[in-house]
């Protein structure tokens, strides 16, 4: 699995076989520019350039591709990118993404409670 | 009407016909002892009576009228019934003798619409109407012991097992309702000595013996634990995992860390894996882990909890990324990051 990350966010490259999935996603999701917003310090990263990506909200949204869920997998968000795309966050250095689509997720932290609820 | 003896054994089954009349069948134990009698009346090709005998238990059923238990000769139990065996459309359906209390349910327009619930002594406990948002408790000597306030009725079931209300729970403050809710005890005074508020089954605040209570995510918990003043060891040391997971939210594992030093797993780079003994943990919990990982962009060092399963820096950062273990494990499944900032 590869992948690049900014901060606590995780960008998954993906292969997609199934493009008319894909783009069913990308129409249904709901369009944002924002990739994640920082819960403490309202620090956003979004894309540079919102013109260079399309970046769908995939929460509220039936997605089916390749046969699989993408939030089954804890993916929140879905980013495509023809050629290139750069994810910006006051903190952060720049990233740069390479063109291509991305499932994004924020790295997991252990909540004992939720870890308990599932093992019971 | 046909009639089938299902529990006679190989070559003594008989099955008959007959229109009127009655069977008496007589049951006996494998040491010839008496069992159970049964009386069946049979009217018009229908089964329209039955009397089981079973020791010291009789039930007697007229189909479609009432069904009545007896316990050492003493009513138990009476279920008024319609032809269809609902419940009966108008007045009494249910009534039950209990060990101190005696519980009558009632119906209009065939559906249940009061309960209730007297003391063996006559005295009333509490008689809760369908709709009704204010309910009134009272004690065995006819005294008022608790007043309840709901925004939502309560819903009553015709078929439900054991009060709608219960009165011992009502007494303990560990009653809870749908909606919000409010109800206070009273002391043989008259006066209010304890009280508890909620919504939808969760207590929020409330007072026990002037008291008061303190509540998080429905549990009660001592003050300090609401006020935040506590440590980090006496997070790790409590014993309820809801709780001290919502501590540790609150407090910070930085916190903890910068408290507690923790005891090194292993060290590489930017990352570090640290564990903290949990005293009072349920397995796998008696250990909390953290990975303590530096930002390679801000420099900052930030922690995350991670599953105490994790042995070593490689487990613990693609648990983090989302990995399951096993697959970490067995398959060697890891995230390649080609760049992070």
């Amino acid at each position: 699995m590869k992948a690049y990350r900014q901060g606590e966010l995780l960008f998954v490259l993906q292969t997609i076989k199934d493009v008319q999935g894909l783009k069913k996603a990308l129409a249904e999701g709901k369009k944002t520019t924002v990739v994640a917003e920082g819960e403490a310090t309202g620090h956003k990263h979004e894309l540079a350039d919102p013109a260079t990506g399309i970046l769908v909200d995939i929460e509220d949204a039936f997605v089916w591709i390749d046969n699989e869920n993408p939030k089954f997998n804890n993916f929140q968000k879905i980013l495509h990118t023809e050629k290139g795309t750069t994810i910006k966050h006051p903190d952060h250095q720049d990233l740069y993404l390479p063109g291509g689509t991305y499932y994004i997720r924020a790295q997991r932290e252990y909540d004992e409670e939720m870890a308990r609820q599932v093992r019971d | 009407m046909y009639i089938y003896s299902g529990k006679a054994g190989w070559a003594r089954n008989f099955c008959s016909s007959m229109m009127d009349g009655e069977i008496i069948i007589k049951d006996k134990d494998y040491r010839g002892s008496r069992g159970k009698k049964e009386k069946y009346v049979v009217c018009g090709g229908k089964l329209v009576e039955s009397i089981e005998q079973d020791h010291n238990r009789k039930i007697h059923t007229v189909f479609g009228e009432f069904r009545k238990t007896y316990q050492k000769a003493k009513l138990e139990k009476e279920e008024y019934y319609q032809s269809d065996w609902r419940i009966k459309w108008k007045g009494l359906f249910f009534r039950q003798v209990n060990q101190d209390h005696i519980l009558e349910r009632y119906a209009s327009g065939g559906s249940m619409s009061r309960e209730i619930v007297y003391w063996k002594n006559k005295k009333l406990m509490y008689n809760l109407g369908k709709g009704n948002k204010n309910i009134k408790i009272f004690n065995k000597d006819g005294s008022l012991l608790a007043k309840i306030s709901l925004s939502k009725r309560l819903s009553l079931y015709s078929d439900k097992y054991g009060l709608h209300v219960d009165f011992r729970e009502v007494r303990k403050l560990t009653a809870m309702f749908r909606g919000n809710w409010y109800y206070e005890l009273y002391d043989a005074r008259g006066t209010v000595r304890s009280w508890l508020k909620g919504k939808n089954s969760i207590p929020e605040e409330g007072v026990r013996n002037r008291h008061k209570l303190y509540f998080l995510r429905g549990i009660q918990v001592p003050k300090k634990v609401i006020s935040g003043k506590y440590d980090a060891s006496y997070i790790l040391s409590y014993p309820n995992s809801t709780i001290r997971s919502e501590m540790l939210k609150s407090y910070g594992i930085e916190r903890v860390v910068r408290e507690l030093h923790g005891e090194t797993i292993e060290k590489k780079g930017e990352y570090e894996l640290l564990q903290f003994p949990i005293p009072q943990g349920v397995e796998p919990d008696r250990i909390m882990k953290v990975l303590q990982m530096q930002c390679p962009s801000t420099q900052v060092w930030y922690t995350l909890r991670v599953s105490p399963e994790c042995k070593n820096i490689h487990e613990a950062i693609n648990w983090t990324y989302g990995l399951d273990l096993r697959d970490i494990r067995k398959t060697g499944q890891t995230v390649d990051i080609l760049a992070a900032t």
